[in-house]
């Protein structure tokens, strides 16, 4: 399989583009990472309660 | 950022400025560095001048002043944009985005959302260590100034000392040597190879004294590698010169061989994209000068501004160009360097690049055909017949113009007495697609618009004048005729042979002419290029064309001269077969890549295919032995 700059290259920009993107809202990503997370476990955690 | 009390409250503080400076000359050493490393680590042609050392500093200090002086305004009425925090975030995005630019293909958007996101992590972290930041840029700031002093001082010193040295020994009355390359021009295009339009009324005046070749064939259709071709006499997949891989120096050039026998040598190149020294053409040349020195190009030295630039030109249809230098200017430059060479021989390279597109020539050559309106964009989607008429009166108004230079030019030479005493060649490195086979511009096929090249020879004294060549000849042997014809040893340090075996003994044996041009990546779909490597071969009158995908077309050129009619399917076996085994001696090699291309293999296929070059191992390269003074 061929894998030449005309693959890497658009793949390279997208890498660059998604990581700029995280590195730009980091701390809402992260935010609404630990929000979700902190949700997920009370569901779980209301669930197991119940059973 | 924000003045202390009392004080304007949107200005920047002394240590603001600072901290601007410091930014755009760190991101000017960091330019340099990435240059360095892609031009030596990397072995790439970027096209970056020494020049950056000063200009792009120069040119981020406007970027990121401009920048901070917006803030400023913005942050009269939003004071937090005024905050030091924005500010360092704001410098530390354009810092990251103008680097980065400098990677190849890769989307800018993609990076700018890069630079801003390091810019907002890293500007904040910065800006709440003020003292870190004022003892850096105050210990560092004066030595990177020196040190960019000191380096503009060592690339311009060569240009300050200007070199008059003659490397060989005399070369006593040997006549002078002048090379005009009209950059683009196709032979179908002027009048003495038949176009219908008055574009070129001097060059068929002066074909009265000189000799014309009516078929010469280049070896490839883009400049870099047939200008290699032609002043090493190499056919282009002996050499290295790639779309992104500069000419080396394992062969001698026709200008380092001239300044061996005694020559000054002078270039003086138009064409900005692939003539600037990075490149590898100016070798030999004692003077050579390949780009302007102006605002434009001070200021596009900055990654952002040349990004800038392109997008203007995109969006608002424009062609703004900054780079460019008219026929007239490159003339008028070869007259100065004329001026400081002295008595003896001389031999001067001018590149006319009017030809090229955008197709700007002054008035009144800009209208002279027509009022064509060449857009940028039919570059980058199917031309229409509307585009493909606008382009050819353009071009044909570009070419007019380069023709009255080159009148005022031999005129000039005639006046100072020393037509006689110079051999002039005229030629073009490459044609032009004007709508055949649907395309337009360059480097992307190998039909005959842009192999069949316009040759002019007006020898010493007028000898042979008026003589016409109708057999095929290849531009490859221009370098080994040079030497053929101003008699300086007995055996050319050129392969291929010299073009005067054509006259006057017009049976001589016709060549077998080669052209290939290496796949580039980002083709438009309709480019043959976009199939891959394309090689082609000319026995007269046939040509056989094989692209990327192992398809082959056969032109019959006496009868179809700008190869319109594929008569593969009609041709003879026996015919095809004798193509095919003409082609079959080509080089098999993918890519033009310096890896893959080493001394070794080039020996190996010089002696064993094609019994058209010399078995002999190429003659001593002699770069190190002549001083160029490149003229930025």
């Amino acid at each position: 399989m061929y894998i030449g700059p005309e693959v890497i290259m658009p793949l390279a920009s997208a890498l660059a583009a998604v990581t700029g993107v995280l590195l730009m809202f980091w701390r809402r990503l992260v935010g609404f990472a630990r929000v979700t997370a902190q949700a997920v476990g009370r569901t779980f955690t209301r669930l197991f309660a119940s059973r | 950022m924000t003045g202390k009390r009392g004080s304007d409250p949107g200005a920047p503080e002394a240590g603001a400025i600072r901290l601007i400076v410091w930014f755009a000359v760190v991101t000017g050493v960091g330019q340099l560095l990435v240059w360095l490393f892609a031009r030596y680590v990397a072995h790439r042609a970027v096209v970056l001048d020494p020049q950056i050392v000063w200009s792009a500093p120069l040119a981020n200090l406007v970027v990121f002043g401009v920048a901070a002086a917006l803030l400023v305004a913005l942050g009269r009425r939003v004071p937090a944009l005024g905050s030091r925090r924005v500010l360092v975030g704001v410098l530390v995005a354009l810092s990251c985005y103008t680097i980065l630019l400098m990677v190849p293909r890769i989307h800018a958007l993609a990076l700018l959302a890069l630079a801003a996101g390091i810019g907002l992590q890293l500007g904040p972290r910065l800006a709440a260590r003020p003292r870190l930041l004022h003892r850096l840029t105050r210990a560092t700031l004066v030595p990177i100034l020196a040190l960019i002093l000191a380096g503009t001082a060592l690339v311009n010193a060569g240009s300050l000392l200007r070199d008059r040295r003659v490397d060989g020994p005399a070369a006593g009355d040997r006549p002078n040597v002048l090379l005009i390359i009209l950059d683009t021009v196709r032979a179908a295009s002027l009048g003495l190879y038949g176009h219908e339009r008055p574009t070129s009324p001097f060059l068929d005046e002066f074909a009265s004294r000189a000799v014309v070749f009516d078929r010469a064939f280049s070896t490839a259709p883009w400049t870099l590698a047939a200008h290699g071709s032609f002043f090493t006499g190499y056919y282009p997949f002996d050499l290295t010169a790639g779309w992104d891989v500069p000419l080396d120096d394992r062969y001698p050039t026709l200008a380092e061989e001239l300044a061996a026998s005694g020559y000054t040598t002078g270039g003086f190149n138009a064409n900005h994209i692939f003539g600037p020294a990075e490149y590898g053409l100016a070798r030999g040349f004692h003077h050579y000068e390949a780009r302007p020195l102006s605002i434009g190009r001070v200021l596009t030295a900055s990654s952002v501004l040349e990004r800038l630039y392109h997008v203007y030109n995109r969006v608002f249809d424009a062609n703004l160009a900054l780079h460019r230098r008219t026929a007239g200017e490159v003339t008028a430059r070869f007259w100065r360097w004329r001026e400081t060479t002295g008595s003896g021989p001389w031999f001067a390279f001018l590149n006319f690049f009017d030809a090229h597109e955008p197709y700007t020539p002054p008035a009144p050559y800009d209208r002279m055909f027509g009022t064509p309106r060449v857009r940028r964009v039919i570059f980058e989607r199917r031309p229409t017949e509307s585009d493909f008429r606008d382009v050819r009166d353009a071009y044909d108004g570009a070419i007019a113009y380069m023709d009255d230079q080159l009148r005022r030019l031999i005129t000039e030479l005639e006046r100072r007495g020393e037509l006689d005493r110079t051999l002039i060649i005229i030629a073009s490195d490459h044609g032009e697609h004007l709508g055949e086979h649907g395309l337009l511009d360059h480097g992307n096929s190998l039909y005959a618009p842009l192999l069949h090249v316009p040759l002019v020879m007006s020898l010493p004294g007028g000898v042979a004048g008026g003589s016409r060549v109708s057999r095929a000849v290849t531009l490859r042997d221009l370098p080994n005729t040079v030497f053929d014809i101003v008699g300086i040893q007995p055996r050319t340090p050129f392969p291929g042979e010299s073009l005067t075996r054509f006259w006057p003994e017009p049976d001589s044996a016709p060549d077998t002419l080669l052209a290939q041009v290496p796949f580039a990546p980002g083709q438009p779909e309709w480019y043959p290029l976009a199939r891959g490597d394309i090689r082609s071969v000319v026995l007269w009158p046939l040509q056989l064309i094989v692209d990327g995908s192992g398809a082959e077309e056969v032109f019959h050129l006496e009868r179809d001269p700008t190869g319109l009619y594929d008569i593969a399917d009609r041709l003879p076996a026996r015919e095809l077969d004798r193509l095919r085994a003409a082609l079959a001696a080509y080089p098999e090699r993918a890519r033009l890549e310096p890896a893959q291309s080493p001394a070794v293999s080039v020996r190996h296929h010089t002696c064993s295919a094609r019994a058209s070059l010399p078995c002999d191992p190429p003659a001593p390269v002699r770069a190190a032995a002549i001083s160029t003074t490149v003229i930025p």
